[in-house]
């Protein structure tokens, strides 16, 4: 049964967006958040933000297995110790002037860890450590996915909008 | 337009980013179904159906429970959806349905009425079809063509698009109950018609490619001249 605090409208669409950030298309996302609803439903809980993400993201897992849509390359462990010292998404200093579209196209050409792990960072405001939880990954791991994700989405943004470093 | 951070732009573009309303509040509706409640109220899922067989699930939830929230879950739950409607259709006893393979086989069941479709039709054309169908957007000028010519003839032209609950419900009311013993026979995919004989309670043809249409209009016009000798 739901504990009446979560307001479970911001939990489905928060598990919305994080679905999004995986599958980048809408209607795959729609699937997904209910196919892990559903399955939260069946253990009736817990409803938290974390377990609705960690679903979704085993199920994301699991159907890319089963379709062979998506390579999932490992990240592997490499330390970034630039991106160890900072926060998660720490030095966000970089400026742009993008549209929509623009944004959308560029997210686009980011693996599908990357943007999940973008998001978490940037929109979620999880730590490091948080996402590093909810990925089963080391810290440090996570931080230079981060700080890879964000490097090739700053240099798509520039590509796109034809501003130089 | 004013320059910003990459979390600015970022939290600007997911933040536009949401669930319809409706989808939303089924969703959350669930959770306050109690686990103890009876299955039929248990699997008021609202997935989005993806294939024809789960729209045609609906339709027999639609028949059986009338205004019930029920879609199946949508990957590779084929078993799932035969237990579904059979669960639903059990529920009422007026319906019994068994998956075999990829299709639905209906078993003969007693007590059912066998009406006719209202309106005076023998004979229905089914558009199936969804939102997210491409097929659906080749199918439609053809159905349309079908419709324009076949005017005036005892034929009823009926669209199903199974991602709208209240077209659904409709289409169901207007063919009657009987008619989902027959929608579920034989159904792959959205973006097909379906040609149903509602005396013989037989599924006539369906069609999902252009190339099938001389075809379909040869079973239509037998089965039109038949009736109308």
């Amino acid at each position: 049964m739901s504990d009446p605090a979560v307001d479970l409208d911001e939990l489905v669409q928060r598990g919305y967006r994080f679905a999004l950030t995986l599958t980048h298309d809408e209607a795959r996302a729609d699937d997904l958040v209910q196919d892990a609803w559903h399955k939260i439903l069946r253990v009736d809980g817990p409803w938290t933000i974390g377990y609705l993400f960690t679903t979704i993201r085993n199920s994301f897992i699991d159907h890319c297995r089963r379709t062979k849509r998506v390579a999932f390359e490992s990240f592997g462990n490499q330390h970034d110790p630039h991106g160890e010292e900072c926060g998660a998404l720490a030095d966000d200093d970089d400026v742009f002037q993008i549209s929509n579209g623009t944004l959308e196209a560029a997210l686009c050409r980011l693996r599908p860890e990357e943007r999940a792990a973008l998001y978490l960072a940037a929109v979620e405001d999880y730590t490091a450590q948080q996402i590093a939880d909810l990925f089963g990954s080391p810290r440090g791991t996570i931080l230079s996915l981060i700080h890879r994700a964000k490097g090739k989405l700053r240099e798509n943004l520039r590509v796109r909008t034809g501003t130089t470093a | 337009m004013r320059a910003k951070g990459l979390r600015e732009h970022l939290s600007e573009h997911y933040a536009g980013k949401t669930l319809p309303a409706a989808t939303v509040a089924r969703l959350t509706s669930l959770v306050s179904v109690p686990a103890t409640a009876s299955p039929v109220q248990r699997i008021r899922f609202p997935a989005r159906p993806r294939r024809l067989a789960y729209g045609l699930a609906a339709c027999v939830a639609a028949l059986a429970l009338g205004n019930a929230y029920f879609v199946v879950e949508n990957r590779g739950l084929r078993s799932r959806v035969a237990e579904l409607s059979h669960d639903l259709v059990s529920a009422r006893g007026e319906l019994t349905a068994q998956m075999n393979g990829h299709n639905f086989e209906p078993e003969p069941t007693s007590g059912v009425p066998d009406s006719p479709a209202k309106g005076g039709a023998n004979l229905v054309a089914m558009r199936v079809c969804a939102n997210w169908c491409q097929n659906c957007a080749v199918i439609q000028p053809m159905f349309q063509r079908l419709e324009q010519k076949y005017d005036g003839r005892s034929i009823r032209f009926v669209d199903l698009n199974i991602s709208n609950d209240a077209t659904r419900r409709q289409c169901s009311q207007t063919l009657g109950l009987d008619c989902g013993e027959w929608m579920i026979q034989q159904c792959d995919a959205a973006g097909t018609i379906l040609l149903f004989d509602c005396e013989g309670h037989r599924l006539l043809a369906s069609l999902s490619d252009a190339d099938q249409l001389p075809r379909l209009e040869q079973v239509l016009d037998a089965a039109l001249d038949k009736k109308n000798p």
